[in-house]
């Protein structure tokens, strides 16, 4: 496995990686490496800065180090370029437009890319064929969704931009068991379909190392472990450490 | 008759009311903020047309300059003096833009001076009469203007893309951050097109009979918030319909209850502030928040 991984294509290069959010630091050099088509897991306990990262990647906050995707320098970019590059955040809390309609919100997603209104149109119905439910509702205001229908526009937004690389922050967090698990299988489906990497920031580290080929475990703003996801699942005495299960 | 005499300057008034209602509901869906100085910006739209139709330029090309220049400006005094205090809380914002209503007044003051000024007519003198009601043309055109203004808006906010984003930034700016949507931005534009609104209701108001001076918007503005608060902060067709309702209200009021005119007449909007904040909150057209847990 890790074979065909360091013969793969870089597509996101992290280095040396600081950040801060507000007054706090809270990333302190952190390095990670997702290569084109894989699916990658960041681990962590609540407050070991996942979200931060993966706000600094997008240029939501304050960040200092190395960020290449895509085989150009992203560090310094605000977030309407790094979306365009084809990088998009699914927000922690989902994060959607409560107010404005399923249809406008996925409108939404494509808002900085320069597709004309006839291909936002396209991408918009195409989307809705993939989530039905999403069609069925498109012009109810998103936050009468339930937690589940808003990942899922949440994730079909993120589509819009028509990415090469999604950064997931919690899509379990909230969601009941059932609901979770046909959020992972969306998962699965367009890593396997559309080729598309996934960089996903989980606490529910079972269901995420099921789908992902590389895991990266974070604590107090530092990579501590790293390895294929199926070694980090079957070394016990890592899972307990670090993973609590 | 007189009924109708009164219904028919009623909205006239009710116009002008609709549009500052109108540009304080833009800068509020845009930026979150109520702005007390709106009327100041519209009077200093106003003292800009005075002085280029002064100079000879024609009124309808002195307005046109007059709403390009007021955009510029308002985009600039928003990037200028109210970015900076985003991340403060928003009683300081709200208090820079009461600073920022005596600043305008005392710009006013000195640069144009206090003595009141007429304006260059936008439509023909005269009018008709319809079953024994007189109706301006003044009165027919500012109110077709307003119409023309609304209805330009309105497209440009539900049609558009970047109306899309300002309706995103003004209920989700950290979701409007994520899909790639510039908020500061957004502001700068929002407050620039409430301050081109705010020029287009100043130079109305002078063809209503008003003269060009540094308090003129005053009334306006307190009505307009009245309006504001009847039809909803966020609602574009609810500070329209407030507007006009404040305008024959006031139109009303002063005309029928003995004693009650002039600046007296601003009582009547304190009421139905009053009323409209215990009744319904959000105001008529005001949608409240969706929110799911």
């Amino acid at each position: 496995m890790t074979t065909t991984r360091d013969s793969a294509p870089t597509l996101l290069e992290v280095n040396d990686l600081h950040a801060r959010y507000g007054d706090a630091r809270v990333l302190h050099g952190v390095s990670l490496r997702v290569a084109e088509g894989e699916v990658v897991v960041l681990l962590g306990a609540n407050g070991a800065g996942k979200s931060t990262l993966l706000k600094a990647l997008s240029g939501l906050v304050d960040r200092s180090g190395g960020v290449t995707f895509d085989g150009a320098d992203i560090s310094g970019e605000p977030s309407a370029r790094i979306v365009r590059r084809g990088l998009v955040l699914v927000p922690e809390g989902r994060g959607t437009f409560a107010d404005l309609t399923v249809e406008e919100n996925l409108r939404l997603g494509a808002y900085p890319t320069a597709a004309t209104r006839s291909e936002v149109a396209a991408s918009s119905d195409e989307i809705m064929t993939m989530f039905p439910i999403l069609g069925e509702r498109s012009t109810q205001r998103a936050g009468l969704l339930s937690g589940g229908e808003q990942q899922m526009l949440a994730i079909g937004r993120a589509l819009m931009a028509r990415p090469r690389m999604l950064l997931l922050d919690e899509p379990s967090l909230g969601l009941a068991p059932a609901v979770t698990k046909s959020v992972f299988e969306t998962l699965r489906t367009l890593h396997e379909e559309r080729g598309l990497s996934l960089l996903i920031v989980e606490q529910n580290a079972e269901l995420s190392l099921g789908i992902a080929d590389y895991a990266y475990v974070i604590e107090a703003g530092l990579i501590r472990v790293d390895g294929p996801a199926r070694s980090i699942r079957d070394n016990e005495g890592l899972r307990r450490a670090y993973l609590g299960y | 008759m007189l009924i109708m005499q009164l219904l028919v300057d009623g909205v006239g008034k009710g116009a002008i009311y609709a549009a500052l209602a109108l540009a304080i509901v833009v800068c509020h869906r845009s930026t979150g903020l109520i702005n007390f100085a709106q009327g100041e910006f519209a009077t200093l739209s106003a003292m800009l047309t005075a002085v280029l139709t002064a100079s000879g330029i024609p009124v309808w090309f002195s307005l046109g300059i007059a709403v390009v220049v007021s955009f510029i400006g308002g985009a600039l005094i928003q990037f200028v003096v109210v970015r900076p205090t985003l991340k403060r809380p928003h009683l300081v914002q709200i208090m820079i833009t009461i600073g920022l209503y005596i600043c305008a007044n005392a710009v006013g003051q000195i640069v144009f001076g206090p003595t009141p000024r007429p304006l260059d007519p936008l439509f023909p003198a005269g009018g008709f009469s319809l079953v024994g009601i007189r109706i301006s043309w003044d009165l027919v055109g500012v109110v077709l203007l307003q119409a023309l203004v609304i209805t330009a808006l309105t497209l440009f906010f539900s049609r558009t893309k970047a109306g899309l984003g300002f309706r995103a930034v003004a209920t989700a700016p950290a979701a409007s951050r994520v899909v790639g949507i510039r908020v500061e931005r957004m502001h700068m534009v929002g407050w620039g097109i409430a301050a081109a609104l705010g020029a287009v209701a100043g130079v109305s108001l002078t063809n209503l009979g008003v003269y060009v001076e540094p308090s003129m918007m005053t009334p306006v503005l307190v009505f307009s918030l009245a309006a504001v608060t009847i039809g909803g902060f966020d609602s574009a067709i609810g500070a329209i319909v407030g507007g006009v309702v404040m305008g024959v209200v006031e139109t009303f009021a002063t005309s029928l209850i003995p004693g009650l005119s002039g600046d007296a007449g601003m009582l009547v909007s304190l009421v139905v502030i009053v009323a409209i904040l215990l009744v319904r909150p959000q105001g008529i057209f005001g949608r409240e928040r969706v929110a799911r847990v």
